[in-house]
């Protein structure tokens, strides 16, 4: 009989009674997605390490306090923001985010339209990023966010129009300048 | 309906992963943060368990001893068996080494072959002589646990909290500093927990240091002198300066590994090194930087050479005759908090400091002709990089 995929439910079931091969599956389900939102959150690859690492230490740390009826994955997405914001709002007075030469270096291998459209979005407000990045990136729902992030669903909406609001203009900024 | 913005954004976005290598390091540490904190559940549980049954011999059960009553329930004094993974650094330890610790503003990290404690509240903490034991401040008490299975090998009930611990090289006795009601004590205790006794009535919250033989014990006054205790002929002297060294407060001192140098930080970037028994100590300046400065952090490499460090330049010293010469200075990518040398005596770690974190890292000892800090390995990050790491390497 084939076994079905366990939900995140039972692996933090299983991890909370002891088992580390559920806390690993745990880990491997949801890291890369963790890192993601650090990553467009923080701007910055070595910012993003940090925080992604810290959120899961701080998940696996409570995991004993955790609601089961509660999906993990926007739990530990919504300690992941909230570290990469308040890194940024402290990290930002001393060392600012990767330089540009550093982002294009990093994604260097991505067609020339993608590499700007990440770099668009690097250059949104934290807070727009934020919606953003778990919109289009986590797959998130408008409502999911806003339970997520503790704002109003409008707030969200909101948020997101003027992220592609501006992530549009930047587009067109852009052909500007290849057609000068 | 998505637009083809928001199609791009998703493919995009979804496209972003995470290094491997980074990868294995955080789960790594996830693992081990769940672990640790089952670990203190399971713990703090055994200790209700435990007052419960020293209640009921209290209440007249008749078993004889509460060791026998803790083993007939099946409650040890000894905490569950820690996880076999390293959690500092999250890769293998180098060779040789048996233990790494890191500690600051009341946190402990430990990585060993066989213990790794994450983030661990004590008010103290020091490995043994080859990594067998650890000595931790824990409430009001000084506990020794064994790295091999984690277990409380003794615990020692103290006057308040141990702010400092320093083992003795030949392991058999361990200095510390136990700080109540605004007063800081030396004491010393054997390394089996008994036979404790005062050493000096007003010290400051600074580490102690043993001469290589165990037998004298370098320690900063409450006035922030240093001040040398010779168990053989139990006379305690104040360390002299030569004329022209910076007056202020000494805030690390250490032995070399051999022989009978001591060095100790001071004010404005400044070491003193010398033979605290024959002359005035020498002082010399980490940078070439003039002005004022914070203490450096230093660390001996060998009986006669140690590495310091001031903002982000690391420096090899080596006492040459009365004097102190560098040979070799270079720069480290951001300012380095906490250093330390490894067993071999030929890495050194250190804790730099980015943004709000310490990012731990191991690194070549420097050599002349060098002019970057050579970094072979990153380990880990901790909060709060102002805490005053303290590193430890056995």
């Amino acid at each position: 009989m084939a076994m079905g995929v366990p939900t995140d439910a039972d692996l933090v079931r299983r991890a909370r009674a002891g088992s580390r091969e559920a806390a690993g599956d745990l880990f491997e389900r949801h890291w890369p997605g963790a890192w993601r939102a650090a990553r467009v959150v923080t701007g910055s690859r070595a910012m993003a390490d940090d925080v992604a690492q810290d959120a899961f230490e701080r998940a696996f740390a409570a995991l004993g306090r955790f609601d089961e009826q509660r999906p993990f994955g926007a739990w530990l997405h919504r300690i992941v923001v909230n570290r990469s914001l308040d890194l940024l709002r402290r990290e930002r007075r001393l060392v600012g985010l990767d330089s540009p030469d550093r982002i294009e270096s990093e994604w260097r291998d991505l067609e020339a339209e993608d590499r700007a459209l990440l770099l668009a979005v690097e250059s949104l407000a934290p807070q727009r990023r934020v919606v953003i990045v778990l919109r289009y990136g986590l797959g998130y729902a408008p409502a999911e966010i806003a339970d997520m992030i503790g704002v109003p669903v409008g707030t969200v909406h909101s948020r997101l129009a003027r992220a592609l609001e501006d992530l549009r203009g930047s587009e067109r900024e852009e052909a500007d300048v290849e057609r000068t | 309906m998505s637009s083809e913005l928001e199609q791009r954004l998703e493919r995009v976005l979804r496209g972003i992963e995470p290094a491997s290598p980074t990868t294995e390091q955080a789960k790594a540490a996830a693992l081990a943060a769940r672990e640790g904190s089952g670990l203190r559940s399971r713990y703090r549980l055994a200790l209700v368990a435990a007052a419960l049954v020293g209640a009921l011999v209290m209440t007249g059960v008749t078993l004889a001893a509460s060791r026998t009553v803790r083993e007939v329930v099946g409650i040890t004094d000894t905490p569950p068996r820690a996880t076999h993974h390293s959690r500092l650094p999250h890769s293998p330890l180098p060779p040789g080494s048996g233990g790494f610790a890191a500690f600051g503003n009341g946190r402990l990290w430990l990585a060993s072959p066989s213990l790794a404690i994450a983030d661990e509240p004590h008010s103290a903490a020091e490995l043994s002589p080859g990594a067998l034991n650890i000595a931790v401040g824990s409430g009001h008490a000084l506990v020794v646990r064994r790295l091999s299975d984690g277990g409380v090998a003794w615990s020692h009930h103290t006057t308040g909290h141990v702010v400092a611990a320093a083992w003795a090289p030949i392991g058999t006795e361990i200095a510390y500093v136990v700080q109540s009601r605004g007063t800081a004590q030396l004491r010393m205790i054997e390394g089996d927990g008994d036979h404790d006794r005062l050493v000096a009535g007003s010290v400051s919250a600074v580490t102690p240091s043993w001469r290589a033989d165990s037998l004298a014990l370098a320690y900063v006054s409450s006035g922030g002198r240093v001040l040398v205790h010779n168990f053989f002929s139990q006379k305690t002297h104040a360390v002299a300066r030569r004329q022209g060294c910076p007056a202020g407060r000494a805030t690390q001192v250490a032995f070399a590994p051999r022989g009978t140098l001591l060095a100790a930080s001071i004010v404005d970037g400044n070491l003193l090194v010398g033979d605290p028994n024959r002359r005035p100590m020498a002082c010399t300046g980490v940078s070439a930087a003039k002005g004022p400065a914070p203490p450096p952090r230093l660390a001996w490499i060998s009986g006669r050479t140690l590495v310091a460090s001031l903002f982000d330049t690391v420096a090899r010293l080596e006492v040459r005759g009365q004097g102190v010469a560098s040979v070799a200075s270079v720069k480290a990518p951001s300012g380095v908090t906490a250093l330390t040398v490894s067993p071999d005596r030929r890495q050194i770690a250190l804790g730099l400091w980015r943004g709000d974190r310490l990012r731990l890292v191991v690194a070549t000892m420097p050599v002349s002709g060098d002019r970057d800090l050579r970094i072979v390995r990153a380990l880990r990050s901790l909060p709060d990089p102002a805490a005053g790491y303290t590193l430890i390497w056995r």
